[in-house]
């Protein structure tokens, strides 16, 4: 250390700069170096302990002075020494608060202010200075309080560090004040002044613009309560300063408190002068800037006496066992008997302590429609009784009454009765903005209306909920403003040119809301168009397919030859007018061409509808895609399906009997085995995307000419399609080929209409319109679709029109739309929908359509083979959707398909994700369970795969009569494994069989390896690069049977002992969920294991080998008998489908 | 899981229900009137399996209320044609009692007097002496549309439009029918603690007080006694009310219906949200909360042993969708109440 007195070490100095506080006049280097090396130890740094010991000792020292600061001569000098030591010695400076710096500057600030011996010394002036500089939080406030204590009057080092901080702040005006007074008042060093202004004046000069802005005072002198005090603090009383109200809110503030302000201000009732300042409590303002703790006092809590005090704990939960009625007091009572409800204003309010949303489920538009005058508004009764005609009809008033039988003639009378009065009334408001009543009574009311309108001819589209694809959240609009659209005579004459049939001598009149209907047969010829429409609209919401009696379309007749004849394409996208009444006299031109063409006899299965799905260029599954997919929990979720050549199916299937179809797919297996190239038809599938633009047609000709002469047909080419042991089953190549050489081919598939060397072209109409709808319901929820044209698809192949309703699920390449079909199936046997084992090939009146582009038969493919193998009789059968049509173009691929508006399996999870305890009852799970279980055997019977299992692509099942005539046959409440009690009509329906693999065109072991990016939603075999087959499908259903359990989706650990088994069922997983005790853990344990680890299982299966069908089996099988004897227990089966419906329904309405 | 102490009637009303009322001796007989322009009559006595549907009354119009009379077969019907009828249960015998010129919204028979009360909506009350046969009924004007009714042992409560309720009282109406005076003075006239439309009203067993509610999710508890002691008690509360499906607040669903029990002096209430919770008014205590029902619940009733609740559900209307239909989604639930299962916990 001696070595170090002379030079300064600076490489401490240097070690150690990051802890220098810098300070404007510098620090000495030995100071500096002397501290950061060890006395004691000469160590390049001390420890931190020593330094500490060392600096206590000083600082002893300095307080044992100062607490005898009344005896020294010059008190200042005690301060000024304690401070510049605790500057060296703490060269961090306030970043530590060991210094303790800002309550030393503070004490010695505070203890000379009002002390003329120092009030011109620069010394204290320094320290106010240092305290500005290091501490304070308002400096001008700061040199404000100095000039009005006159400290540092004379001193020019004040009014040079003043104007430098107005300077520093951008306040050039006032720093030149500040220079001006402080030469004016001759502060010293005058010279030091002069200069320091000079050069103020040479930076202003810089900032011409300077001078020009806006400024106060700097120092507001000429204030009056200033300007008559050169001492303001010699008097005691000096009264409440106004400058400063920050500091002197504290008295009496309390009382003139605003009494609405939000936040509480901090009032210093009983502001006690801080320790250090002996004033006299009375004279408040100026004489004390506060100490930094002081002026943040009011973040500290005050200790009071703790009693009478309450104790806040525990938040607001409500306490167990009862809850306790919150006692509400309406404020607005005092007002009395006149609350004036604004619909718009109440209906969703905000509570005003909570900022909770409350929205007020009934429409109070329709409730109050007069609020401004008290005691007009409705109860739902005069609602609904108004909405049904009944505050309109007189009775008559002779007390005579008879009793009515329900006698339906009686009640027409009723009706053309009131007809007649109707019309004469003034509807009130609310009735004027509906069209009509819902089912038999309200007849009169709309009848009445409908003259109204009579010459009018609008068109609307039901608006749509589009948020959930899967979900048909139809609502109703009430009160539609109804499009008024010209029907032209050129529209007029369309019809008349495409259907040749003689228009009605009555012009067609319009459908005003499309949403009445009627089951029952209407009464006037005049009415049936209208009823026509409104049943289009109403069997969506209502999924009564089958009651629509009406409707006379028949079933779609093409016949094979006129199929191929047909070439030309005549769809057309009509954004025109009339198609509504164009649909009601379309229907009654076929309805005479009903004989010519007499129903064909189908024997196929009639499902579901595929709701939202997306084709997809070539990765099974797109990385981008996935990455997008399953992320918002629970979300319904877009997927891409691979697309894939086109061509053919099955044509005989509907001549044969399921036993007979077996036998007919077999063929399939052993088509040609020329994928080689050694094919014809091998030029029309080019490697590159088969429908990019300009491209030739596909082999249709080609593949009709297979069908019309047939050079491959009656060949069996022995063996599987594809006979490779391991590839990718959704590779562009391998589908090509099991299209190309099915037999029997593509095109002979009923319904399939090969026009893939044509281009549509109106495609992006279509989504353009949907897209409009869509936007119109969101922006306008009840006005959907109002002032836009629907669009219609019309295929010159086939009779029926299709009017897009709307868009059920979007999908980037295949979005899902509601049609209507202008020629539904006659209804004659309303059994069939109801049983699926007689439901044949059912055309409804709305359907979906999936527009897949780029086009691809390959669904179409899937899901007929797997309703050709399975046979019409097969009860699964039901649980498949089925492809009613395909129309396949070179850019635009049309597939129409049931329409189930019941909502996914992933609706029914959330419905009860949304209940307290989180999920759904066992048995309903269970019941679930067994109609995935039953479905997925089946197809893997017939060696199909569905290849993606999850719950929005199980849709709810529930065939509408028995929800229409639930008091005659409605469920029995005892579950039947066979389906008895009704409970066939209940189940899901598989659709997207747009990743379908059909087993039987590969070769018995084949292995698939997935080249594509996966997610944790795939087997773990594709997760961990190995190869699989049937685990696809386990896995899904594994996935959408732990959803159903648990709501969440399926994850798996490893249950094996974490050993490198590689070999088959060498890994074994189980889910990471543990089971609920009281469930049927052996049976869901089981069914886990079974399909998490189906290897293990393959020994008791014949052949040795997947599928496990005996073991999925026997778990369906102890389920069944479980869900038999345990049907009943608690809500029992039938009342929770009964929940579910009635939710399903509810969220369409 | 609920017990199985709840089961359906079968076969449903065809429509929505809009009264259900049990019988006054019998604990098993109960009636629920529909917009099906019928009332049925079950009989619940042979427990969930066998159909206990024992008739229907059609009447020509809807019928919005119903009420038993004297004895178990004599109920009365208030119907959407104007009349008010008497319904012999046991012959399905109608006869027209009075004529209003609106619909008849709501019944309500005084048993201690036999008074039969009828709220209609062109805004009078129709009041009938039963034991006089042959007297016609005196017509009051009310000044609000009336939607809800009650009676006490000495008391009617009428809820109206504007947020008016008027309560009467019984013995004044005796001594009209007595003097033959036409003009009748409510008891009380008050407002409505609710802001808006009341929706239900009921009496408690003891005389004591009412309960109303409104077709905004509160239900508000009233004194008859109109000292400011007793007003002070008075209270609502919030129920029937569910956290909006986007997490952000919650949906205020109506309070369709309240019954007391008739033993326990405890409330349920049935709200569009499809539950149905039992309160203690005394104690301000929710005491249970049952199971929700597929659908809005419209229609409550106890028995008048208490042993039994019967629910009316059915699809609310209360979005005024214009095209209505109760058929199919409509049902009536018989609820088997345990022994203490309506029994006050007491205050706390």
């Amino acid at each position: 250390m001696a070595g170090s007195e002379d030079i300064t070490d600076f490489e401490v100095i240097e070690n150690q700069k990051e802890n220098i506080q810098s300070l404007p006049g510098g620090r000495s280097a030995r100071k500096l170096a002397g501290l950061f090396s060890s006395p004691l130890h000469n160590l390049s740094t001390p420890t931190p302990t020593d330094t500490r010991n060392i600096n206590d000792a000083i600082r002893a020292e300095f307080e044992a002075e100062i607490d005898n600061i009344s005896e020294s001569d010059d008190p200042l000098d005690v301060f000024d020494r304690y401070v510049r030591w605790a500057i060296d010695a703490y060269p961090s400076a306030q970043a530590t608060a060991e210094s303790q710096l800002h309550t030393i500057l503070e004490r010695a600030t505070k203890a000379f202010t009002s002390s003329s011996q120092y009030k011109n010394d620069p010394r204290y002036l320094k320290l106010w200075m240092y305290y500005i500089q290091l501490f304070s939080d308002t400096p001008r406030e700061t040199f404000l309080f100095l000039s009005r204590h006159g400290i540092g009057e004379s001193l020019a080092l004040y009014y040079e560090e003043y104007a430098a901080w107005l300077e520093g702040a951008g306040r050039w005006a006032q720093a030149e004040e500040v220079y001006k007074l402080g030469i004016e008042r001759e502060a010293r060093p005058v010279q030091r002044l002069l200069r320091k202004f000079k050069e103020f004046s040479e930076r202003l000069a810089q900032h011409p613009d300077a001078l020009a802005e806006p400024s106060s005072p700097a120092l507001p002198t000429v204030r009056p309560a200033l300007a008559s005090k050169t001492d303001p603090f010699a008097s005691s009383s000096h009264p409440v300063d106004p400058q400063a109200p920050r500091q002197t809110s504290g008295i009496g503030g309390s009382s003139s408190r605003p009494a609405k302000s939000k936040m509480a201000i901090f009032s210093d009732a009983d502001a006690q002068q801080p320790a250090m300042s002996s004033r006299d409590a009375a004279s408040k303002g100026w004489d004390s800037i506060g100490s930094l703790a002081d002026r943040k006092k009011e973040n500290t809590l005050e200790p009071k006496p703790w009693v009478g005090e309450t104790l806040k704990a525990g938040g607001r939960k409500p306490a167990a066992g009862g809850t306790k009625l919150a006692v509400f007091r309406d404020p607005s009572l005092a007002q009395i008997q006149n609350i004036v409800v604004v619909p718009s204003k109440h209906q969703v309010t905000v509570h005003p302590q909570t900022g909770k949303r409350e929205y007020i489920f009934v429409d109070l538009a329709a409730v109050y429609p007069t609020p401004e005058e008290p005691g007009t508004e409705l109860s739902f009764e005069e609602i609904i009784a108004a909405h049904r005609g009944w505050l309109d009809r007189l009775w008559d008033t002779d007390m005579a009454t008879e009793i009515y039988a329900s006698d339906p003639l009686r009640d027409m009378e009723h009706v053309t009765q009131t007809d007649q009065l109707v019309d004469h009334q003034d509807y009130d408001p609310m009735d004027l903005d509906e069209n009509g009543v819902a089912q038999e009574k309200p007849r009169e009311l709309r009848a009445g209306r409908r003259k109204k309108i009579m010459e009018v001819n609008e068109t609307q589209i039901i608006k749509a909920k589009l948020d959930s694809p899967s979900g048909p959240k139809f609502r109703k609009k009430k009160a539609a403003e109804p499009t008024m659209t010209i029907h032209t005579k050129a529209a007029t004459d369309d019809i008349y040119e495409i259907f040749n049939a003689p228009l009605k001598p009555a012009p067609v009149d319009g459908d005003e809301t499309g949403d009445d209907y009627d089951d029952d047969d209407d009464d006037e010829d005049e009415d049936d168009d209208e009823d026509d429409d409104g049943d289009e609209d109403e069997i969506v919401t209502d999924a009564d397919f089958a009651s629509d009696a009406e409707s006379t379309g028949t079933t779609k007749q093409i016949q094979q030859g006129e199929q191929e004849s047909m070439y030309k394409v005549l769809i057309t996208v009509d954004i025109d007018i009339t198609s509504r009444s164009l649909a009601g006299d379309a229907e009654e031109a076929f309805s005479e061409d009903e004989e010519m063409e007499p129903p064909r006899t189908r024997t196929i299965f009639i499902p579901l509808p595929p709701e939202d799905y997306e084709p997809p260029t070539r990765p099974y599954r797109d990385a981008a895609t996935m990455a997008n997919n399953r992320l918002p929990f629970m979300t319904p979720i877009t997927e891409r399906t691979e697309y894939s050549m086109d061509v053919d199916m099955d044509r005989a299937y509907q001549f044969k009997t399921p036993s007979k179809q077996d036998d007919r797919a077999t063929p399939i297996e052993e088509a040609s085995d020329s994928e080689s190239g050694g094919s014809p038809l091998r030029e029309f599938f080019p490697a590159e995307s088969p429908f990019t633009k300009g491209r030739e047609p596909l082999g249709s000709k080609a593949a009709k000419a297979l069908s019309k002469t047939g050079p491959n047909r009656g060949v069996p080419v022995k063996g599987p399609i594809v006979k490779e042991a391991q590839c990718s089953p959704i590779d562009d190549n391998i589908r090509r080929t099991i299209l190309t050489n099915i037999q029997p081919p593509l095109v002979a598939y009923p319904g399939f209409y090969d026009h893939h060397n044509q281009r549509y072209e109106r495609g992006g109409d279509i989504r353009r319109f949907a897209k409009a709808v869509s936007r119109l319901g969101k922006a306008n929820p009840d006005r959907a679709g109002l002032g836009i044209a629907p669009a219609v698809i019309r295929f010159a192949d086939c009779q029926s029109r299709y009017t897009v309703k709307r868009e059920l699920g979007a999908g980037a390449f295949a979005p899902v739309y509601l049609v209507e079909n202008s020629e539904p199936d006659q209804d004659d046997d309303r059994v069939m929908m109801n049983q699926g084992a007689f439901a044949a090939s059912h055309r409804a009146a709305v359907e979906a359509l999936k527009m897949e582009s780029p086009p691809t038969p390959w669904e179409f493919y899937i899901m007929r083979t797997a309703h050709a193998r399975l046979g019409p009789q097969h009860r699964a059968t039901a649980s498949i959707s089925l492809a009613h049509e395909m129309h396949l173009y070179q850019d635009e691929a049309f597939l129409f398909l049931p329409y189930h508006p019941h909502g996914t399996l992933l609706d029914v999870i959330n419905i009860f994700r949304a209940e307290p305890s989180g999920v759904m009852d066992e048995q309903l799970a269970m019941f679930f369970a067994i109609e995935l279980f039953r479905t997925v055997e089946a197809l893997h019977s017939k060696g199909v795969l569905h290849g993606d299992l999850k719950p929005d692509n199980c849709l709810l099942r529930l065939d509408a009569k028995s929800a229409f005539f639930s008091s005659d046959h409605g469920l029995s409440s005892q579950w039947h494994a066979d389906g008895s009690g009704g409970w066939d009509s209940r189940g899901v329906v598989l659709i997207d069989f747009g990743r379908g693999i059909d087993m039987k065109a590969f070769a018995p072991d084949v292995e698939f390896v997935a080249d594509w990016k996966t997610t944790a939603q795939d087997c773990p075999e594709m997760r961990e690069g190995r190869p699989w087959t049937w685990q696809i499908d386990y896995y899904g259903l594994a996935g959408v049977v732990h959803c159903l359990l648990f709501g969440k989706y399926l994850e798996t650990v490893r249950a094996d002992q974490g050993g490198l088994g590689l070999g088959r069922g060498g890994r074994r997983y189980r889910i990471r969920e543990s089971l609920k005790r009281y469930w049927q853990t052996d049976i869901w344990a089981d069914c886990f294991e079974v399909l998490l680890n189906p290897a293990s299982f393959v020994a008791h299966e014949d052949g040795g080998r997947m599928p496990v069908l005996r073991s999925m089996r026997s778990i369906r099988e102890r389920m069944e008998a479980w869900l038999e004897d345990n049907c009943e227990r608690g809500a029992g089966l039938k009342a929770m489908m009964g929940r579910v419906e009635a939710f399903v329904n509810k969220s369409r309405r | 899981m609920a017990p199985a102490t709840q089961y359906e009637l079968s076969p449903p009303p065809g429509d929505a229900v809009s009264a259900i009322a049990f019988a006054p001796v019998s604990g098993t007989k109960l009636l629920v009137s529909s917009w099906d322009k019928k009332v049925y009559h079950y009989d619940i006595s042979n427990g969930p399996e066998a159909s206990s549907l024992v008739n229907t009354y059609e009447h020509r119009a809807p019928v919005l209320d119903v009420c038993f009379g004297a004895d178990d077969n004599e109920a009365f019907t208030a119907g959407m044609d104007w009349t008010v009828n008497r319904l012999n249960i046991e012959t399905g015998e109608l006869t027209p009692l009075s004529k209003h010129t609106a619909p008849v919204r709501r019944v309500v028979y005084s048993k201690s007097h036999g008074i039969l009360v009828s709220a209609s909506w062109d805004s009078t009350l129709n009041l009938h002496n039963l034991n006089d046969p042959s007297s016609n009924p005196i017509t009051i004007a009310l000044p609000g549309k009336p939607q809800a009714l009650a009676g006490s042992p000495t008391k009617i409560v009428v809820a109206m439009t504007g947020r008016i309720i008027n309560i009467y009282d019984v013995n004044a109406i005796v001594e009209l029918f007595r003097t033959g005076g036409t003009d009748l003075k409510p008891w009380q006239q008050r407002e409505s603690s609710l802001r808006y439309l009341t929706r239900a009203v009921a009496c408690m067993p003891n005389d004591a007080g009412y309960a109303t509610s409104s077709i905004e999710g509160r239900v508000a508890v009233e004194w008859f006694e109109d000292t400011a002691e007793s007003q002070a008690r008075k209270y609502a509360f919030k129920c029937h009310r569910q956290a909006a499906p986007d997490g952000d607040g919650d949906i205020v669903y109506p309070v369709n219906a309240l019954a007391f029990h008739p033993i326990h002096g405890t409330f349920a209430s049935a709200g569009g949200d499809g539950t149905v919770a039992l309160w203690d008014a005394e104690a301000k205590r929710r005491l249970k909360q049952y199971q929700k029902f597929p659908n809005n619940v419209a229609a409550l009733a106890f028995s008048n042993d208490g042993r039994y609740l019967a629910v009316g559900v059915c699809p609310g209307f209360e979005t005024g969708q214009n095209d209505y239909n109760g058929a199919g989604q409509t049902s009536v639930f018989i609820r088997e109440l345990g022994e203490n299962e309506a029994k006050g916990k007491g205050a706390k």
